[in-house]
């Protein structure tokens, strides 16, 4: 008896990752040959659930069907990953990312797979769980992110699974519409305490402090964005729950918290991974009041910065992560000279934060504008709220940038050594790619209309 | 004994029960000392496969003892371990002296607030109740979830924070599993009870490595180390 139907070849972009972990694990101490399977794995991954996405089944009663926004965000994701593990390779991340990537990717894949939103809720936790083991990989002694992060998770996804539930009922029986706003609150709580939404937020800087700095990319890659596809999913399948289950108000409110929090905390602070993690914030913000606008704008707005989110994280996260490789901490008051020693790194690092603050000529820019375009339509004080607020983020960065640039001793400056050769190549490859995706960003039109058909 | 022990557990009453969660639920919350809170753990997940064996079949009800033994299993080999470091170690104090040095709470402080939080979960119950849910489900469920809130806020020891954690879960798992008695939703949620435990068992070593490794190194990241202390082989054993 076989769980999933054959040929099997259809199912290998899910088992493929959970094969070749173990091999990974194998070859862990040779990074680079780690490395280069890990990326081919995604890679290849990638490209399978590209031309032959796995068939419709179902699985104890449970179907599975992978859609088009979550095709895509694998597809991505893989994308993502594959160029994280080659930087690994050069700038270490811990050892364990090689063979629990390609696990927790073949996780993320397995939760995408389920239509039904309890059991993909479950496996994103299982997931998740899996994923606080490389957060911790960071820093020995202190397992605040890490412990952060175990009860973040154990305490979302209850709201969310008995609001699930609640919404299912619903669905089933339009008498029990007076639910309906109990549903909204348990959704509410769930995706506040996930996508970090303040004051639920400390989880995130915490992370950006304490694990490695590619690792917190991906955090925020992988399971940031997996839970806003949930939840654009969610308001998709059930548009009630924006009426009904105060779905819309939770959704302003969310993401003008989360622009406000954010765009106040990053200019107060003094680490420069924490900077970026509040930079974040700024971003789910204008991601989430997307979501809520998506009758006004429609869904392709939000996708569109989702697709220019993964650009921003992958290249903040090297640089973040080469930065604090060099200068050895990421803490302002040490960087200083650090910016003329490695200054692609701060330039990465400018151009994927600048983007989630939605700076012009960014990738995040476009996305941004055009939820604020509509905000001004819809609350002209709301939304220079939201503008001033952003503008506090870049202030944050302009002070972090200027304390890089300030002079330092020689003997300081003698112990930063510059960018390796392989990850200057891959820097400026990536900061090609955002800034023809802020100067082009129709480009990406095309993939995001065939996401937004889906839904 | 085993069966003598199921038999013993289902003949019980839903009063004899509820007291018996609140007991160790509570237990769970004020407690200090690792072996107290997992014995109450133990029992918690006994009772509650007692409590959820009248609303679905018994096998899924004892699913949840077999899971929470796992969970066990997992937590007292970490915290055995770490205990028998930690009273051989060179270090001054033992494991519950440093978590006071994290939160110097006082035992009377405890009991007020699990006086206080015992108010709020009664009037949480007389406010908030749900038609399709049972409520001799209810009051264990919000009991269960409350302790497992205050405990998390009483410490900071990952060991007592996975304890308070599984503690929360299995007050939602008496309110979810009759709603989805499904084999794959239990099977999914037990893989990630028994992951919360392994992850809660790492943090526990990490967090005790002073007493674990003669020279465990400082909270800070990998590359601020003095690079004297570290030959380019030994960067990837310093990892995960």
């Amino acid at each position: 008896m076989t769980l999933l139907p054959q040929p099997a070849w259809l199912w290998m972009p899910v088992w493929l990752p959970f094969v070749a972990a173990p091999v990974v694990y194998i070859l862990r101490r040779h990074e680079l040959i780690a490395a280069i399977l890990t990326a081919a794995v995604f890679v290849l991954s990638s490209y399978l659930l590209w031309t032959s996405p796995p068939p419709e089944t179902t699985l104890l009663g449970r179907p599975i069907v992978l859609e088009r926004v979550p095709r895509v965000l694998l597809i991505a994701l893989g994308f993502w990953m594959a160029v994280g593990a080659l930087y690994a390779a050069r700038i270490s991340q811990g050892w364990s990312l090689f063979p629990f990537w390609p696990l927790l990717f073949g996780v993320v894949a397995v939760a995408f797979m389920f239509q039904d939103f309890i059991v993909r809720v479950i496996v994103l936790k299982v997931a998740w769980l899996g994923a606080i083991l490389l957060v911790q990989s960071g820093v020995k002694a202190s397992t605040r992110a890490a412990t952060r992060l175990l009860v973040v998770i154990v305490l979302a996804t209850p709201a969310l699974l008995l609001a699930g539930v609640l919404a299912a009922r619903i669905e089933a029986n339009a008498n029990l519409i007076t639910l309906a706003p109990l549903a909204g609150i348990g959704f509410g709580i769930g995706f506040s305490l996930v996508l970090a939404v303040v004051p639920f937020h400390a989880w995130l800087p915490q992370v950006a402090e304490d694990g490695p700095p590619l690792i917190a990319a991906w955090f925020v890659a992988a399971f940031g964005t997996a839970y806003l596809v949930l939840l654009i999913d969610l308001v998709g399948r059930m548009p009630w729950l924006l009426e009904e289950g105060r779905g819309l108000t939770l959704l302003r409110s969310g993401g003008i918290l989360l622009i406000a929090g954010g765009g106040i905390l990053a200019l107060v602070e003094t680490h420069v991974g924490r900077l970026w993690a509040y930079s974040v914030l700024v971003d789910t913000g204008y991601l989430v009041l997307g979501i809520g606008l998506g009758r006004l704008i429609g869904m392709e707005v939000p996708l569109m910065a989702v697709g220019a989110r993964f650009v921003a994280l992958i290249l903040s996260g090297v640089a973040l992560a080469t930065i604090r490789h060099r200068a050895m901490s990421l803490e302002m008051d040490e960087l200083a000279g650090s910016a003329s020693k490695v200054p692609l790194s701060y330039l990465g690092w400018l151009s994927g934060g600048l983007s989630f603050l939605g700076v012009p000529l960014s990738p995040g820019f476009p996305g941004h504008w055009l939820i604020l375009r509509q905000l001004f339509a819809l609350d002209i004080r709301l939304a220079w709220g939201i503008v001033v607020a952003t503008l506090l983020g870049v202030l944050g960065y302009v002070r972090a940038l200027n304390a890089a640039l300030r002079t330092a001793p020689p003997e300081r400056l003698e112990t930063i050594e510059p960018e390796p050769m392989s990850v200057t190549v891959l820097l400026l490859m990536l900061i090609v790619v955002a800034s023809l995706m802020g100067l082009v960003p129709h480009a990406i039109m095309p993939l995001v209309r065939f996401m937004a058909q889906g839904l | 004994m085993v069966e003598t022990l199921l038999r013993f557990l289902f003949s019980m009453t839903a009063d004899q029960i509820l007291i018996g969660l609140a007991m160790t639920a509570a237990a769970v919350a004020v407690a200090v000392d690792w072996r107290v809170i997992l014995f109450a753990l133990g029992l918690q997940y006994g009772l509650i496969s007692a409590l959820v064996g009248d609303y679905v079949l018994p096998q899924v009800a004892l699913t949840k003892s077999l899971v929470g033994g796992f969970c066990l299993l997992i937590l007292y080999r970490t915290g055995r371990h770490v205990q028998k470091r930690v009273d051989t170690s060179a270090f001054p104090g033992t494991w519950i002296d440093q978590q006071h040095e994290l939160l110097p709470f006082s035992t009377s402080f405890r009991l007020l607030a699990l006086a206080m939080w015992t108010l709020g979960i009664v009037t949480l119950f007389d406010q908030l109740r749900f038609d399709f849910v049972s409520p001799q489900l209810l009051l264990p469920a919000y009991w269960l979830g409350g302790m497992g809130l205050l405990a998390i806020m009483l410490t900071r020891d990952p060991l007592k924070t996975t304890a308070a954690l599984l503690t929360f879960e299995n007050g939602f798992e008496v309110l979810f599993t009759p709603l989805e008695p499904g084999l794959l939703v239990l099977a999914f949620l037990g893989t990630a009870n028994i992951l919360t435990a392994l992850v809660g068992a790492y943090l526990t070593v990490v967090a005790n490595l002073r007493y674990l490794e003669p020279f465990a190194p400082a909270s800070r990241p990998l590359e601020a180390m003095p690079p004297a202390l570290r030959s380019p082989e030994e960067q990837g054993e310093e990892l995960l």
